[in-house]
């Protein structure tokens, strides 16, 4: 009983914040300064002219690009790099990983400079010639808004601790049946491992849906800027910030990812159980 | 907070990094022929129009303007917002893809005017008279470095000190004569304030509209109410008497009439909601019903600090051309559009600020609100932040610094000094 009271009012805690972003939403500007859980009046209009305020619709899309762009690279990328430092005889593989334990712990605001002149100087994009000099490479391009986030160290880390679970006997079977080492990884050993890959997705599709700053770094045009740029017009002018407008956004841009998580969350908590990890 | 903290260190580093790599040569100027003919285009940083519908359909019509001269440039806008500004500078200083035109705001000016981030204006011709004669005089010191203008205003985000008149008059105060001294200000307060039978405080007194680490541009304000600018030519003008009394008076206001950091969850001032009697506000109210009301407008006034000189806190949107721009003479093309009366007074609309021109009290959004009715016409009182070359980096340590003493972690003495050693 005690266990249910407790749980109860953690749910509520965690809940919340949501409730109160949807509140929000619904109250007129002169009620947000106040106190109060309910509006006085429910303005469901917030939300049709949160939207009619700039081209949403289009950042929907957008995000959504970007998101599946990352997401599928990461899962194609980073459960081979896993597999290969848990199952592979690879020389110095635990130095490997250790690089990789490293590369979690550094910050994106450190590297952003450098990736950003990175993503300047591909070569023979955006105007560049050979040597990634004279025009501007992948920025406002999808190839820059994709790549450079997609394939991060934690999804590769992820991927090992669920592979290196995983019995070797399996492959050592499978080798013995004539199974190539990409059939191993692909038809033996990865459809074990579902719970990490949707681990591995819930997180890489959150990140990319969240992500702001590299966005604007990297982009000057609202053709392929994502939502999260969009719903920063409620808050361009700090001292008189939109709130309904800019909680009725959010939540629009929230329920994808409430939605996401609801149909995932089985395998994800699975996922998050197996590899260790805390949310 | 610390992934903030964060990004200011990385960004500073990158800034340090890359603006070293800025040099002071100017490019030949590839617009200064025929405006007709000349062809490429304007690479545009720019926070004053929101990425709105409404805010893109103006800009657009700023760049139909510039293309009546010249008819073959396409303009590139980068629409920012203030708290990534400095990430889109470095990182475009850092790939050697700088702006052509950058607006930024009053502070910016010194430090990437001393790195050689901006250019001279005396190169497309305009000189410390013209901003003095066309915009707001007091806010040609926020522009200028080394006596050279490296900016142009574009809008202003004043401030003032409103007060209820039904609350003067039930607390026996005369609202045909608001306090306008420091000491004045105080008392009236104390006795504006609303406290429960322990002695908590229910209605603060007056409202500083400040969160906890942004009590810096009040501090700015009353210390130039005492006729003190924040820097002098460039030099710390707070670590003196006069900045020691103006900080140890703040702390006497802080949880005496209103507690430390106190704001309402929409982060707007509290007399706008009757929440306060008396308070900082910003500069346009909406008396709609979709705003504040016309009741609530009637029953606000309005007035400025004296203690020896009037002012007006005011930030603002400052235009400037890129020191590596190729087209400078197409550069101040654009910004001459967008000091243009009509897109002056767009722009003031969209951000609920008003046109930094000398003519501002005159426009359209000054007379559309009594606050900016009477923020424009005490434009002449100008106080700004800014100056040091530093200012950038400094004024972060100014937000923890002031809340030390305002919470009674250190002297004011001892915080202005360090804080005066740190600019530079």
């Amino acid at each position: 009983m005690v266990l249910y009271v407790v749980l109860t009012v953690g749910s509520l805690l965690m809940l919340s914040p949501f409730i109160w972003m949807v509140l929000t939403a619904l109250k007129s500007p002169n009620e947000v300064g106040a106190f109060t859980w309910l509006p006085k009046e429910y303005h469901w209009e917030n939300f049709v002219e949160a939207m009619k305020t700039a081209p949403f619709l289009n950042y929907f899309r957008n995000s959504l690009i970007i998101a599946i762009g990352e997401t599928a690279v990461t899962l194609a990328v980073c459960t081979m790099a896993g597999y290969a430092l848990a199952k592979l005889p690879l020389r110095g593989a635990k130095s490997l990983l250790t690089y990789f334990i490293v590369l979690l712990m550094v910050p994106f605001q450190i590297i952003l400079v450098p990736l950003f002149l990175v993503v300047k100087s591909v070569p023979l994009f955006g105007g560049n010639d050979i040597l990634g000099m004279g025009g501007t490479g992948w920025l406002n391009s999808w190839w820059g808004l994709i790549i450079p986030l997609a394939a991060g160290p934690m999804y590769t880390f992820l991927a090992r601790q669920f592979y290196v679970s995983l019995p070797s006997e399996l492959a050592d079977a499978a080798r013995m049946d004539g199974v190539g080492e990409f059939g191993i990884f692909l038809k033996v050993m990865t459809p074990l491992v579902k719970p990490a890959l949707v681990t591995i997705f819930v997180f890489q599709v959150e990140g990319a849906w969240n992500a702001f700053l590299w966005p604007l770094m990297i982009t000057s045009t609202d053709e392929i800027r994502p939502l999260q740029l969009g719903l920063a017009i409620f808050s361009q002018d700090q001292s008189d910030i939109q709130w309904p407008y800019l909680m009725a956004g959010t939540a629009l841009a929230a329920l994808p990812m409430i939605v996401l998580f609801i149909f995932a969350q089985k395998r994800f908590v699975e996922g998050m159980a197996s590899a260790g990890l805390k949310g | 907070m610390k992934k903030n903290a964060l990004t200011v260190l990385a960004m500073s580093a990158g800034l340090a990094l890359t603006l070293g790599a800025c040099g002071s040569s100017s490019a030949a100027d590839s617009s200064g022929g025929d405006p007709a003919t000349a062809t490429g285009s304007l690479r545009v940083m720019i926070p004053t129009y929101p990425l709105s519908n409404e805010g893109k359909a103006e800009f657009q019509k700023v760049v139909d303007d510039f293309n009546k001269t010249y008819p073959k440039m396409t303009i590139e806008p980068d629409f920012v917002t203030y708290d990534n500004m400095n990430e889109k500078i470095s990182t475009s200083i850092a790939s050697g893809s700088g702006y052509d035109v950058l607006v930024t705001g009053i502070g910016w000016i010194q430090p990437f005017a001393a790195k050689k981030v901006f250019k001279d204006l005396a190169e497309v011709g305009v000189t410390r008279e013209d901003v003095s004669t066309n915009t707001v005089e007091a806010m040609l010191p926020a522009v200028t470095h080394d006596n050279k203008v490296y900016g142009y205003p574009l809008i202003a985000d004043a401030r003032a000190v409103a007060f209820r008149k039904s609350a003067f008059i039930e607390a026996g105060l005369d609202p045909e004569k608001p306090p306008t001294t420091m000491a004045q200000l105080k008392a009236a307060a104390e006795k504006l304030t609303k406290r429960d039978a322990a002695g908590t405080i229910t209605r603060p007194g007056f409202d500083f509209w400040a969160a906890s680490g942004a009590y810096r541009q009040v501090f700015t304000t009353f210390l130039a109410s005492t006729g003190t600018p924040l820097f002098k030519d460039g030099k710390p003008n707070f670590n003196n008497e006069e900045g020691v009394e103006t900080l140890e008076w703040m702390k006497s206001m802080v949880n005496n009439v209103q507690s430390f950091g106190q704001q309402n969850s929409a982060k707007k001032p509290l007399v706008y909601t009757n929440e306060a009697p008396m308070g900082m506000v910003g500069g346009a109210v909406d008396c709609s019903e979709k705003g504040i009301g016309q009741a609530n407008c009637d029953d606000l006034s309005f007035f400025l600090l004296d203690n020896g000189a009037k002012a007006e806190f005011v930030g603002g949107d400052i235009a400037s051309i890129g020191a590596k721009t190729k087209n400078s003479q197409a550069a101040w093309t654009f910004i001459e559009s967008l000091t243009k009366p009509e897109a002056n007074n767009a722009q003031a609309k969209l951000n609920s600020k008003i046109p930094a021109t000398k003519t501002t009290a005159e426009t359209g959004q000054a007379q559309s609100n009594p606050l900016s009715k009477f923020v424009a016409a005490n434009l002449s009182h100008a106080a700004y932040e800014g100056g040091a070359t530093n200012w950038l980096e400094v004024r972060k340590s100014f937000n923890s610094g002031l809340d030390e003493v305002l919470l009674g972690k250190r002297t004011a003495e001892e915080v202005l000094s360090s804080l005066a050693a740190l600019s530079k």
